[in-house]
């Protein structure tokens, strides 16, 4: 009995002797966070002979197509609050080009299309961004596709000998918020 | 400002009633306490038996982070939480850490086999973590790799181990003569859960890039991580009772030995010293791994602009990525090492001289003061934590002693302590308590610890 009293009377001296400043444990509610991630995202680089079918007729536009996984994950869809897309052409040939970039879902319905990029003759340095909100344009979630097309409107037919090339790099940055 | 918050309470309770700490500098070479020979078995005493009260005999938990404290984040200012995690971010180092060490007694008992030795032996559960702030993976999650470019991310300092076992013991002690005492402890451990992931390596790294705006590159990558006993037929194991029963005798065992030693080098200069949990356990049942290596370079997917030719860039790089850097999952066994400590101190008795009655009716000399300094080290995954620590030990009467401690470590440059051992009849009570001077402020304190035990101690 002796000890059990005396193990109580210490235990309760050293809870209630000690302290501790003004604490409150329910901040980490609020606690969030917002990453912001980085990534590479399609290139290319053509020269004439990709405008040309194997008959060797001149086509006027060429696309490629990628399935784009990124956003598959629901916890990734759920979280994500903006898209930063940024493209960075040089343009060696003797024409202007207009490139169609477009964001696809599974059933290859349109889920963002930018503003088409209209790159003139010679550009060596022809920048874009573009920004998606989330919030305004949701269907941007369900992205599973990436397609870019690039068309020739010029009257005058490609020298398919030509060795200049079209370089096509682009990033895209996801902003997250947890 | 002294206002006791429940949930700190509560934890602190918790850790209090189910646990005992490690680094002990106060119970260490202390009052001839039985629970000394399990960290010392060559530790004197001077009674015929002992038998700690079951539960009751030992416990107390240990509790440290460096270079952050609870009050660091949570203490109520107009600053955000996200802001507050960030300044705590950005201080941390990748040395800096987080470590709980708890222990509860079962059973602790003892005898004296003959004049020379004396036999001790016990049951305890322990539990022992230790998480290494793995700060570049962590930036990397909070922040991103948009501010980083360049910056090597390094995974390895994915660094982190947790135990849980029960640890059957048999020790004997031997006065091999007036002034030395040898011991050493058999023991038996079972694992009930082990998770560890160490001797990681790799690094990603962001770049601007030369085919594409920017380069991805993940270097020597080569993670692991390692578990026994969570796992059981592709399930989680969610039943205490199973985890509480595989401390006994399970099949993750293992075995260790602690050994140590007193050397009286003169009536007033004691030097001693010990090595405890030099062992191992090997773990095959219920086990899990995960593995993933290799390196590989990402810039983007290239168009290649074939109507011909149709490529699914996707899965070709799916199978690519797996094919260099691949992954998976096995069962195979593996060995873990117990977190091995070393245990040495030189103490100097001056004073009033007095004498105490022994065991076998003799009666011995001791001194009512002793100043001394105790050196702890355990090896941890990353580097070894090492203990210095400054102790005065008073001897109020045979029965009533005390010691009071200065500790320096990776926790902290100022942490006292106290202790006190008491006997009633037969009835031993002790209580010890660390880091003193934050007692005002325990969410500010880098480490925090309490021990109580009550023995029963046969003259």
């Amino acid at each position: 009995m002796v000890i059990k009293k005396l193990s109580a009377m210490l235990f309760c001296f050293f809870v209630i002797a000690s302290c501790v400043n003004n604490l409150d444990f329910s901040q980490i509610e609020e606690y969030s966070i917002s990453p912001e991630y980085t990534v590479s995202l399609t290139y290319f680089t053509i020269s004439p002979p990709q405008f040309f079918n194997q008959g060797g007729l001149q086509l006027p536009e060429i696309s490629d197509i990628t399935d784009f996984r990124g956003l598959e994950n629901s916890y990734a869809r759920d979280k994500l609050l903006k898209l930063d897309f940024n493209v960075e052409i040089k343009n060696e040939f003797d024409r202007d080009l207009t490139i169609q970039i477009s964001f696809l879902d599974d059933n290859m319905n349109v889920t963002h299309r930018f503003n088409d990029l209209k790159v003139n003759a010679n550009n060596l340095n022809y920048t874009f961004d573009e920004t998606i909100e989330v919030s305004t344009n949701p269907n941007i979630k369900t992205t599973t596709k990436i397609k870019v097309l690039i068309l020739d409107n010029s009257a005058v037919p490609l020298d398919a000998s030509a060795k200049t090339e079209f370089e096509f790099k682009s990033s895209i940055k996801i902003y997250v918020n947890v | 400002m002294f206002k006791i918050k429940k949930l700190l309470l509560l934890f602190f309770i918790v850790l209090a009633v189910k646990t005992f700490s490690q680094n002990k500098q106060l119970l260490y070479g202390f009052a001839e306490l039985p629970q000394t020979l399990l960290l010392n078995p060559g530790a004197e005493t001077n009674y015929k038996f002992h038998v700690g009260l079951p539960l009751l005999s030992g416990f107390s938990a240990e509790f440290g982070a460096t270079g952050f404290t609870v009050s660091d984040l949570f203490t109520v200012d107009n600053r955000s939480i996200n802001d507050k995690v960030s300044a705590v971010l950005n201080k941390l180092t990748t040395k800096d850490n987080i470590k709980l060490n708890t222990q509860i007694e079962i059973l602790n008992a003892g005898f004296r086999l003959n004049d020379k030795n004396y036999v001790s032996f016990g049951f305890y559960q322990e539990i022992d973590a230790i998480l290494y702030i793995p700060k570049d993976p962590l930036s990397l999650i909070i922040e991103g790799n948009s501010k980083y470019l360049n910056k090597n991310f390094d995974v390895s300092q994915v660094l982190f181990k947790a135990d849980a076992l029960g640890v059957l013991h048999l020790g004997i002690t031997r006065q091999v003569s007036d002034r030395f005492t040898f011991g050493a402890r058999f023991k038996i451990y079972s694992s009930a859960l082990n998770i560890e992931s160490t001797n990681n390596s790799g690094t990603f790294t962001t770049v601007n890039g030369a085919d594409n705006i920017y380069a991805h590159y993940l270097d020597n990558l080569d993670v692991n991580l390692r578990t026994s006993g969570v796992v059981a037929n592709d399930e989680y194991i969610d039943n205490p009772k199973t985890y509480l029963g595989n401390t006994f005798l399970g099949s993750n065992s293992g075995i260790g030995i602690d050994v140590g030693f007193t050397l009286h080098l003169s009536d007033q200069l004691e030097f001693t010293g010990s090595i405890v949990d030099l062992g191992f356990m090997n773990h095959k049942k219920n086990i899990k791994n995960y593995s993933i290596k290799g390196s590989y370079t990402f810039d983007g997917i290239e168009f290649g602009y074939n109507p011909d030719n149709s490529i699914n860039y996707w899965s070709d790089l799916e199978n690519d990525f797996t094919e260099k850097v691949p992954n998976g999952e096995n069962q195979d066994s593996y060995i873990s090492w117990r977190p091995t400590k070393l245990n040495t101190s030189i103490k100097y008795s001056f004073g009033q001289k007095r004498s105490k009655r022994c065991y076998d009716n003799s009666y011995k000399d001791f001194y009512r003061n002793a100043l001394g300094v105790q050196l702890y080290s355990v090896f941890r995954p990353l580097v070894s934590q090492l203990a210095l620590t400054g102790f005065f030990e008073k001897s109020f009467s045979e029965k009533l002693q005390a010691k009071f401690t200065y500790t320096i470590d990776d926790y902290s440059f100022y942490n006292i302590g106290a202790a006190l051992s008491a006997q009633i009849g037969k009835i031993n009570f002790y209580g010890m308590i660390d880091n003193i001077a934050q007692f005002s402020d325990i969410a500010s304190a880098n480490s925090i610890s309490l021990q109580l035990g009550i023995n029963i101690i046969f003259n």
